[in-house]
């Protein structure tokens, strides 16, 4: 009754109802419409935001080359290259006393693309004495460069695309038979997957298996959230039938390969089987064997309740389930299924492949690109990074800082390290920005600005020495008290580190003790401004302060920019730009820039050749000795110490033959350290180039040098047989021309050996003879 | 007063007096000698560095990026001299492929400096050599319209070819 009523009621409204429905039906054509778009536009366009790559230098191999087997084999250990008894495959190597035997991986160099090949390399002591590539002696290979870090979108996904070509079948083969067997012949949806999926679950009453198409999952990680609903499966439903109408079966399983989150690497993501089997395995999806692919096959699933590391057991019985099922399928034979079955669950040794695991560098690189690319196609445009990086330097130079650190006991807590190293041709190396080199905030090497104190004593000295006709090695100067007059009313009087005078030194030995009032006297008469154009130069740098205290290196500068006014040093008088990026690519290898190396020749190096001398005298008698304590006696080197007001900064600047160092131990609150230069930075550079260089640096005279005997109390010219001399270099025939008297050696007293860097040999000649 | 003097002092006044008196006795002005030989050998100019023949490795790579240079591959042979350069900073033929390739790539601020730098790499008796850089000196100096100077460096390079 109430019903016909309610039926009466409506009657006027009953012819609405075609319109209704024509109405609802053009809507749910447009929502299809709208999805359809959806879907089609992701997946035309660029379906994945890819960080940029950064690398490594390749590491090059060749006979005489400087290599140590703990070093390659560290290397070889990030590459996450596996020691086994015979490589047979890319990605594993043998050692037998230092001789190597290593299958490399195939890579896109900057310059081409190289196939995998195996590689043999003998190292004896520290060199490398005999490279084969293929079975026969080449003059040159080299490994694939580290990945050390990549530059990241907002949200830390990380991938590495593949082709559905380079996939092999038995991971296909793993992937369907636990995710999806039907999947060459449903639409989208599998009607037969929800049942199974149903029945296994009632059976085991819980969920136990889920009825989602490899399609439904690509929907739901590809545009849709995580959110659990009846809607949100509907809507899966409709995307996955429209994936399948628009593309095909070899398409979607392509995406989905590269799509699939398959584990975190520290904040990063892991997604798609190309870097999975990188990450988890070291080694090309290429090359992946039977129980490899179906273990990562086995994670899809959930990669982390099955994560290899941490649950090795789970994913044993998993791995095995996928290995059963492809049995059942035939698409493995018995054998080769009781083979794979047999073996453990095995990742690499170490999953250290952390992503910016050196920050310092990273932190230069990023900085370098910013001048040339959008922050947003450094994140998602796949780019290839080549970068001077060398691991070996950043390892051996974060465990000179360590060990510095444990030397200094419980002062270590209130320090802080910084230090870079950078090639002879202007290349940076390595950085280290903390006392924790992993840390990712404030980057000291980069950073933080100190005074330099005397490391700006080179800079006076060749303002000097560059007008030869005024002033040599040997000319003598007062270190005696001097005023400085700096405006009404103020006066500037330096003292000495050791409060004495010193009365008439040569400029030689000014710098070696690092007299502070010889030093600045000379600044004086040279004048400000020569001085200060000489910073520029060095530095290339144009704020430089006009004031006299610059004499003492009142200005602040970064151990990086130290690091650019000392290569113009080291490299005998040419300023380079320091480079860390040696070019960038496209994510398909094609170039994009190259960051040319280039110089600009700033002071003649003749005169350059005397810095030199002068500061390899620093090193062997003066303030800089104590560098043979962490390093070999035979390692010679050029450098200068730098010690700021109360020992708030201890510095270290130098060069060997092959390498330039700078090192900086202060803390960030400016408070005294009690650390000089000698006891502070010079410690931390000589461990450093204990481990990083080896190659001693050799004084090699250009034209327009000559060498003259010289006394030492006069600046006289003397000879070889007299007593208190030395051998010193002169530009442009600027030697003095007076004789000094001749002291002769007294056969009957003590003899009073008297130049540089002889002393340690004359001690190591008693010794042998005492011996 | 020089350091040096004192520093020698302290370590040496550790030694027994009886050991003073055996090396002593084995003659000082040999030992003197020997000092100052060391100090000559110590300081002695080495030979300058210049153009000597390259190890395998970089001589490889230079005949590849010489070659790469020679057909007009300019960034295959850029790569590669860099490549050869890190390898071998020093070597005179690879700086002045590197200056050339700079030249080639319309930078002739660039090439000249990198002339300078091979210049610097070469001994004066490499007098062949020696001109011809001053002759690219000059071409780079006269590209960036530099008249004069590129006069001063063909002078020079004149001046090599009488010598």
């Amino acid at each position: 009754m109430r019903i016909s009523l309610v039926f009466e009621k409506l009657r006027p409204y009953l012819r609405y109802l075609p319109w209704l429905a024509l109405v609802l039906g053009l809507l749910c054509i447009a929502k299809l419409v709208e999805m359809d778009y959806v879907v089609r536009q992701k997946f035309d366009g660029q379906r994945w935001r890819l960080p940029s790559a950064v690398y490594a230098r390749p590491l090059e191999l060749y006979v005489d080359a400087p290599l140590r087997e703990e070093d390659l084999d560290r290397e070889l250990q990030e590459l996450g290259y596996a020691q086994v008894n015979r490589p047979q495959q890319p990605g594993e190597y043998h050692e037998d006393k230092g001789d190597y035997t290593i299958h490399r991986r195939s890579f896109l160099f900057w310059e081409a693309p190289e196939d995998a090949v195996t590689i043999r390399v003998v190292i004896n002591g520290d060199r490398v004495t005999r490279v084969e590539q293929g079975g026969t002696a080449v003059p040159l290979a080299r490994l694939e460069p580290l990945k050390v870090g990549g530059i990241y979108p907002t949200q830390k996904e990380d991938r590495k695309l593949v082709q559905l070509k380079q996939v092999p079948q038995h991971l296909i083969d793993a992937l369907l038979a636990i995710e999806d067997r039907d999947f060459y012949d449903h639409w989208g949806v599998s009607v037969k997957a929800v049942t199974r999926a149903m029945v296994n679950n009632l059976r085991a009453g819980h969920f136990v298996q889920g009825g989602s198409t490899l399609t439904q999952q690509l929907v739901k990680n590809f545009y849709l959230t995580s959110e659990r609903s009846l809607k949100r499966k509907l809507v899966e439903a409709i995307y996955s039938v429209l994936l399948e109408l628009h593309f095909s079966k070899a398409e979607i399983l392509e995406t989905y390969i590269n799509e699939i989150y398959l584990g975190q690497n520290g904040d990063n993501a892991v997604h798609g089987f190309g870097l999975a089997s990188e990450f988890y395995f070291g080694r090309p999806i290429e090359s992946l064997s039977l129980d490899q692919a179906a273990l990562i096959a086995a994670m899809a699933n959930g990669p982390s309740h099955y994560n290899p590391v941490r649950y090795p057991d789970r994913c044993f019985k998993r791995r095995n389930r996928v290995l059963e099922i492809m049995l059942e399928q035939k698409k493995i034979t018995k054998e080769e299924y009781e083979s794979a079955a047999r073996l453990p669950v095995k990742v690499r040794p170490s999953l250290r492949w952390m992503p910016n695991r050196f920050p310092a560098y990273l932190d230069l690189v990023r900085r370098n690109l910013q001048r040339d690319y959008e922050d947003k196609d450094l994140a998602e445009e796949g780019l290839r990074i080549f970068t001077a990086f060398d691991p070996i330097a950043q390892w051996k130079s974060e465990k000179a800082v360590s060990e510095f650190l444990v030397a200094q006991g419980k002062a270590a807590g209130k320090l802080q390290v910084a230090a870079v190293i950078v090639s002879d041709t202007g290349e940076v190396q390595a950085i280290v920005g903390n006392k924790v080199p992993s840390y990712q905030g404030f980057n000291r090497a980069l950073d933080s600005r100190r005074s330099i104190g005397s490391l700006a004593k080179p800079a006076v000295l060749l303002s000097a020495l560059s007008d030869p006709a005024h002033y040599t090695l040997s000319s003598l100067i007062a270190d005696d008290p001097i005023r400085v007059p700096l405006g009404p009313g103020q006066v500037w009087e330096p003292k000495n580190f050791d409060n004495g005078n010193h009365g008439q030194v040569s400029l030689l030995t000014m710098l070696t003790q690092s007299y502070n009032q010889a030093t600045v006297r000379l600044g004086m008469q040279v004048g400000v401004k020569r001085v200060r154009e000489t910073f520029m130069k060095l530095t290339g740098m144009d704020a430089v302060p006009n004031v006299p205290s610059i004499m003492l290196g009142s200005m602040g500068m970064s151990p990086f920019e130290v690091a650019g006014m000392y290569y113009t040093i080291f490299s005998g008088g040419y300023r380079t730009d320091l480079k860390a990026i040696r070019g960038v690519q496209t994510r398909d290898g094609d170039p994009l820039k190259s960051y040319a190396t280039k110089v600009q020749k700033v002071f003649d190096p003749g005169v350059m050749h005397l810095l030199h001398y002068a500061m390899r005298a620093v090193i062997f008698e003066g303030t800089g000795r104590s560098a043979f304590v962490y390093m070999p006696m035979d390692l010679h080197a050029a450098g200068k110490t730098g010690t700021t007001n109360e020992q708030r900064d201890s510095w270290f600047a130098g060069f060997t033959g092959d390498k330039l160092a700078v090192a900086w131990v202060g803390n960030d609150h400016h408070d005294p350290t009690n650390l000089t230069g000698s006891s502070g930075g010079l410690a931390v550079w000589a461990k450093i180039m204990a481990g990083v260089s080896r190659k001693p640096l050799t004084l090699q005279t250009p034209p327009g040098v000559n060498y003259q005997w010289v006394d030492n109390a006069t600046g006289m010219l003397s000879s070889s047989n007299c007593l208190g001399v030395r051998f010193l270099p002169f530009v442009n025939r600027s030697q003095p021309t007076e004789l000094a008297p001749c002291n002769l050696p007294d056969p009957s007293s003590q003899p009073v050996p008297t130049t540089t860097g002889t002393d340690d040999k004359v001690f190591d000649w008693l010794r042998k003879f005492m011996d | 007063m020089e350091v040096s003097f004192s520093r020698m002092r302290s370590p040496m006044s550790r030694l027994t007096s009886f050991w003073f008196a055996i090396t002593a006795s084995l003659g000082l002005a040999f030992m003197g000698g020997c000092v100052h030989s060391r100090d000559a050998e110590e300081a002695e100019p080495e030979e300058y560095h210049e153009s000597q023949p390259l190890p395998a490795a970089p001589s490889m790579l230079l005949e590849s990026a010489e070659q790469h240079f020679a057909q007009g591959r300019l960034t295959m042979a850029h790569s590669q001299a860099e490549r050869v350069y890190r390898l071998e900073p020093r070597n005179y033929r690879v700086i002045f492929l590197l200056a050339r390739i700079a030249y080639e790539n319309k930078s002739p601020e660039d090439a000249e400096q990198w002339a300078y730098k091979a210049l610097d790499a070469l001994q004066p008796q490499f007098t062949a050599e020696r001109r011809k850089v001053w002759e690219f000196i000059a071409t780079c100096r006269r590209d960036q319209g530099q008249i004069d100077a590129a006069e001063e460096a063909l002078r020079e390079a004149h001046r090599l070819r009488k010598d």
